[in-house]
C-alpha cells in the first residue's frame, strides 16, 4: 500500500515500557483520525489491535532485557490505515502458538493469556506477522467502509 | 461486592485490577460484580484478568459478572461472545440484568 502520492507516513518510537502503551494507541488513533474515513468503531478496534501488538513487543523486550525502542509506523490514506509495529525482542513462531479453547468456552478460564492474536485477527482487515530471532514486525490494516484490499 | 473500574485496562494497569480481585478472593468474597462502565479501553490482558478472577470465584463457590460496560468494551465483549461467560449464575441474584 506504499507508493501512492497521497499516502502520509507518521512514525513514533516508544521505550519498551508498559506506561507507553496508552501513548502508542492514542498516537495511532490520532493519526488515523486525520483525513481518513474510518468509522469510530474501526478506530476503537485499531486502538485495541495496536495495544495488543505493542503489549507483545514490550513483553518480548522485557523477556530479553532489551532496551531498544519499539517503532510504530502509520501510513494513512483516506481509504485505509496501515500500522507496522516493529520490535527487537526474541521473536516467535505465530504458527506454533498452542490452540486454546474459544473465549466463550468454560475451559478457556484456565488460560489468562493467548487472546491477543485472536483479537488482532478479529479486529482488523488484514494482519501479517513477520518474526525472526532478531525481532518481530506486526502489520495491521484497517479499511474504510466500501474499500477493498 | 461491586468493583468499579476506571480508566484503561491494559498491560500497564491490569496488575492493579488483578490485585484488587485477588484481595477479594483472600477475604472470601466470591460474589463479585465488576462495573466497567467507566473503562474506555480494555484489551486481552484485562480480559485475562477477568477470566482468572471468574475461575477463582467459582472455585470458592461464587461467581463474577460484569454489570455494565462502556460502548467500546461492550463491542469487544460482543466480538468475543463474552456476555455468555460473565453472566449471572448466582441464584441470589436471579433476575438481575447482566
Amino acid at each position: 500500500m506504499n507508493g501512492f502520492a497521497d499516502v502520509r507516513v507518521v512514525e513514533l518510537e516508544i521505550p519498551p515500557r508498559r506506561d507507553y502503551l496508552a501513548v502508542a494507541r492514542r498516537f495511532v488513533a490520532a493519526v488515523a483520525t486525520v483525513d481518513t474515513t474510518l468509522q469510530p468503531e474501526q478506530l476503537s478496534n485499531l486502538e485495541v489491535a495496536v495495544s495488543e501488538a505493542c503489549s507483545n513487543a514490550i513483553n518480548a523486550h522485557e523477556a530479553r532485557g532489551v532496551q531498544d525502542a519499539i517503532a510504530i509506523r502509520c501510513a494513512v490514506d483516506r481509504r485505509w490505515v496501515e500500522v507496522v509495529i516493529s520490535d527487537h525482542g526474541g521473536g516467535f513462531d505465530p504458527a506454533a502458538t498452542p490452540p486454546l479453547p474459544a473465549p466463550e468456552d468454560p475451559r478457556r478460564l484456565e488460560f489468562e493469556h493467548g487472546l491477543g492474536l485472536h483479537l488482532m485477527h478479529a479486529l482488523t482487515d488484514r494482519l501479517e506477522i513477520r518474526s525472526s530471532s532478531v525481532g518481530t514486525a506486526v502489520r495491521v490494516v484497517m479499511l474504510a467502509p466500501g474499500t477493498a484490499l | 461486592m461491586t468493583v468499579r473500574v476506571h480508566g484503561d485496562v491494559d498491560l500497564a494497569t491490569a496488575p492493579k485490577l488483578r490485585a484488587v480481585l485477588a484481595d477479594c478472593d483472600r477475604r472470601g468474597v466470591c460474589q463479585l460484580v465488576v462495573d466497567l462502565s467507566d473503562v474506555d479501553h480494555m484489551d486481552s490482558t484485562g480480559i485475562g484478568v477477568l477470566f482468572g478472577a471468574l475461575r477463582r470465584a467459582r472455585l470458592l463457590g461464587g461467581d463474577l459478572r460484569v454489570s455494565a460496560t462502556s460502548a467500546a468494551v461492550a463491542a469487544l465483549f460482543e466480538l468475543l461472545s463474552l456476555s455468555t461467560v460473565f453472566v449471572d449464575r448466582c441464584p441470589c441474584n436471579a433476575g438481575v440484568d447482566p
